[in-house]
């Protein structure tokens, strides 16, 4: 086991009150496997990743409770001094815009080095191949030359693999990935996607996955959480999700996938909005837009329910 | 790269003239100095024997003719006032004031890149407020009222301070002090503003995430993205540099260029004013030329650019 997740709540402090962001998930990730949060925008699973690198926006967010277990280690525990020594070499992360995550002034070759310098004892004329080796897991063309170019110079997409190189640099255990695709056109979402998938073949990484497209989770997750309003509603191995979803909230979620081979005048789409973080309805989160809900949905949470080994629901349909 | 910086000095070189010629049209609107030297009991023809003398009696196009061609062989002309080269006056008072205004403006730079980033780092924190509190109050006040109640306090009441010249490092303290006061607030203000804006970005997190130690985002990440509109406010600020100086020296009785020009200035002695605008242009024009560089260094995509 890579990571184990346990009862993280975490919450925005702001002048209006708490939002809390992340209520109590639970999940674990295991070498080499691909896990996928998937869910709407504001559900909280950005903040489920910003929390495991221990970089949510200070001092509002704060962690509230839970255990996020990497390696042994209860990373909330940690000191601040002794948590920036894992990020970028045990646990690290890709941001959403390629456009945006680099810094335009300095070189490729700064950046990526930057972060092999900080971690690996290495000699300084042994930093630049070992620059070039990762530019080169990540299959950047050319890499000794785009060493001295800088982001402008660059593609999207190339631009989204050095982030990925800075991100892999010191191979570390864990990799989240926050939507590393969607900024992306559609065929170079498939060359980036499978490139993931040679990487975890290399390299043994466990990777989060944090998306809301569905299309993407069927190529490259191995199981998938699917997050509502801070919580994760239903986990399962991402064939069984797509087989035979349990939770009303995945089933509409699968259904509001476009699909090319259905003559459908229109796309299908969940009625409503997700309840606002700051005013929880009293019961189930998503009773409100829910389609086959129960008296008893209105009043009370339903409990998480192991429905066999891989797989687990809150719902109270679901026995 | 190369073409660009000859394409600045070019509009420098133009820009150069343009002043010369509009500083010296000015000065011939604002009256004769032959009226300034002449007692009031010298007849007219007197008068006008001076005005020939000095070469006053020509038309502006002739006398602008004679000086253009003057400064193009490198002389700057007499004093009207005293038959002195204008060269050794400008020689005596540069110095002077460059040993005054380099250590004010270094000074005020840096503490408003200390202060701003510092600002920016600990947002709305205690030490934020000081610096938004500070940069009101040197926005606010007036340089010379400060110069003056600055001299009242130190200088008069507490005796701490001499009240004016510029024999020993103690005569610095108040004239230093009081540059540094009216140049470094806005340019605070402007570092903690573009830093704000830099620390919000993608690639600040991103340094984050690389497991960087806090000041290296800082001071290499962040504050390199954050230089550019300082920069250019630095090359607005330099001419203002110069002419609070005319205020500063003329409070303190620095013997500079400020002085200099104030007091030729009221003598309509011609050939100094032009003088000291010509220097002061000389300066202003080289300095933006080397901030116009420095972005290239900044910004690599300045320095790919093929202008």
């Amino acid at each position: 086991m890579v990571l184990q997740v346990e009862d993280l709540h975490t919450s925005f402090f702001t002048k209006m009150g708490e939002v809390k962001a992340v209520d109590g998930i639970s999940f674990h990730v295991r070498e080499r496997e691909t896990f996928g949060i998937v869910g709407e925008s504001g559900c909280g699973k950005s903040v489920t990743g910003l929390s495991i690198m221990r970089l949510l926006p200070e001092p509002s967010g704060q962690i509230v409770s839970g255990k996020i277990i990497l390696e042994g280690k209860n990373l909330v525990e940690l000191s601040k001094k002794h948590m920036r020594a894992y990020r970028g070499k045990v646990v690290s992360m890709i941001l959403q815009d390629p456009m945006t995550s680099l810094n335009p002034v300095y070189t490729i070759g700064d950046q990526v080095g930057e972060a092999v310098r900080m971690h690996q004892d290495l000699p300084e004329n042994m930093v630049e191949a070992e620059v070039i080796d990762v530019l080169r897991l990540l299959r950047i063309p050319a890499p000794e030359v785009r060493l001295k170019e800088y982001p402008f110079q660059l593609s999207g997409g190339m631009k989204q693999r050095v982030v990925g190189a800075i991100a892999m640099s010191c191979r570390p255990r864990l990799l989240i990935a926050d939507e590393p695709t969607t900024a992306l056109d559609a065929t170079i979402q498939a060359q980036y996607i499978a490139l993931f998938e040679d990487i975890q073949e290399k390299t043994n990484v466990a990777i989060i996955f944090i998306t809301h497209d569905f299309g993407v989770v069927a190529r490259i997750c191995d199981r998938v959480g699917v997050m509502y309003a801070g919580k994760i509603i239903e986990t399962a191995p991402t064939r069984d999700i797509f087989k035979n979803p349990k939770h009303p909230y995945t089933i509409a979620l699968i259904k509001s996938v476009p699909q090319l081979d259905k003559k459908d005048d229109r796309l299908f789409s969940i009625e409503g909005q997700p309840p606002s973080m700051m005013n929880l309805p009293k019961g189930c989160r998503f009773c409100p837009r829910c389609h086959v809900a129960l008296d008893i949905c209105k009043e009370q949470e339903p409990p998480e329910v192991k429905i066999s080994e891989n797989r687990s629901v809150s719902c109270w349909r679901v026995k | 790269m190369v073409r660009f910086i000859i394409i600045r000095l070019l509009q420098c070189i133009v820009a150069f003239f343009g002043i010369l010629i509009i500083t010296f049209l000015l000065l011939r609107v604002s009256g004769d100095p032959a009226a300034l030297l002449a007692s009031p009991n010298f007849s007219p023809e007197q008068v006008q024997a001076i005005r020939v003398e000095l070469g006053l009696d020509k038309s502006w196009g002739e006398q602008l003719g004679i000086y253009l061609n003057q400064v193009a062989h490198g002389n700057l002309g007499e004093s009207l006032l005293q038959k002195k080269p204008v060269i050794t006056k400008i020689g005596d008072a540069l110095p002077n004031t460059l040993k005054l205004m380099v250590p004010s403006f270094v000074l005020a730079m840096i503490l408003a890149f200390i202060l701003g980033v510092l600002a920016a780092t600990y947002r709305d924190s205690w030490w934020d407020n000081i610096v938004k509190f500070l940069a009101v109050l040197g926005q606010a006040l007036p340089g010379f009222w400060v110069a003056i109640m600055a001299v009242l306090i130190f200088s008069v009441q507490l005796q701490w301070l001499p009240v004016a010249g510029m024999d020993t490092p103690a005569n610095y303290i108040l004239p230093v002090s009081t540059i540094v006061f009216f140049t470094m607030p806005g340019m605070m203000r402007l570092v903690r503003s573009t830093m704000l804006d830099v620390l919000d970005s993608e690639y600040i997190k991103m340094a984050r995430i690389k497991g960087l130690p806090e000041r290296t985002v800082i001071w290499k990440h962040a504050l390199r993205n954050a230089l550019i509109s300082p920069l250019t406010i630095i090359g607005m600020l330099l001419p203002g540099v110069v002419t609070g100086a005319v205020i500063t020296e003329q409070i303190f009785n620095w013997p500079g260029m400020g002085r200099l020009l104030v007091e030729a200035t009221f003598a309509r002695d011609f050939p100094v004013v032009q003088a000291v605008v010509i220097i002061t242009a000389i300066l202003v024009l080289g300095i933006n030329l080397l901030i116009d560089i420095s972005y290239a260094w900044v910004d690599p995509q300045i320095r790919f650019q093929r202008t």
